[in-house]
């Protein structure tokens, strides 16, 4: 069970930005088109955002 | 009568009371108790995969703790996902999670976006209920 469970952060992180984009499309949006469009654009800004700050913290590992 | 009145005539009552409590029970039950199926079953598979989730990344089941105040908030989330959290309180054989395990922190913000998640399907099924949402 413990060798399942993924130490990734990145994949860790895409999970979560994909359950939360899923979730808010679902309950923001009602026509499909419109709920794949805020999904995709929800998913890129969370995966995106995460690297972009990623990125800004690197000189600062402590 | 027109078409959208006469759409709403058509569905049944339901209680928003009832929506609430059902949708705070199990994640989408509510929507599923207001005829959303396709969606409940959608809303239940994502709340409980982001539970689940965070139980297996040896997140938190955060309780009310004397000199922590943002514990309120942190276990006023963590029980917006009802039964899910009642139940692995019950089966968990560390609630308190592994703090030193590397993947903690991101368990205990599954099991907290969860529990968020939740509430707003509660309220959701909620508006939904008395007609605020179409």
């Amino acid at each position: 069970m413990i060798s399942l469970i993924p130490t990734d952060h990145f994949l860790i992180m895409t999970l979560y930005a994909f359950l939360v984009s899923a979730f808010f499309a679902l309950l923001w949006r009602q026509d499909r088109r419109e709920r794949w469009k805020l999904f995709g654009m929800l998913m890129a800004s969370l995966v995106l955002g995460g690297l972009a700050v990623a990125w800004l913290m690197y000189p600062f590992p402590r | 009568m027109s078409a959208p009145v006469q759409a709403a005539a058509a569905v049944p009552a339901r209680s928003p009371w009832a929506a609430m409590a059902l949708a705070w029970a199990v994640p989408g039950l509510g929507h599923y108790y207001l005829g959303r199926r396709r969606t409940a079953i959608a809303f239940f598979l994502i709340v409980t995969a982001a539970f689940l989730a965070g139980v297996s990344f040896q997140g938190r089941l955060y309780t009310i703790e004397p000199g922590q105040p943002l514990t309120i908030l942190a276990t006023f989330a963590v029980y917006g996902a009802g039964l899910l959290n009642i139940a692995a309180r019950l089966l968990s054989e560390s609630p308190v999670g592994m703090i030193l395990a590397p993947t903690y922190e991101y368990g205990c913000a599954y099991l907290l976006t969860a529990g968020l998640m939740n509430l707003l399907l509660i309220l959701d099924a909620h508006d939904i209920a008395r007609g605020r949402k179409s």
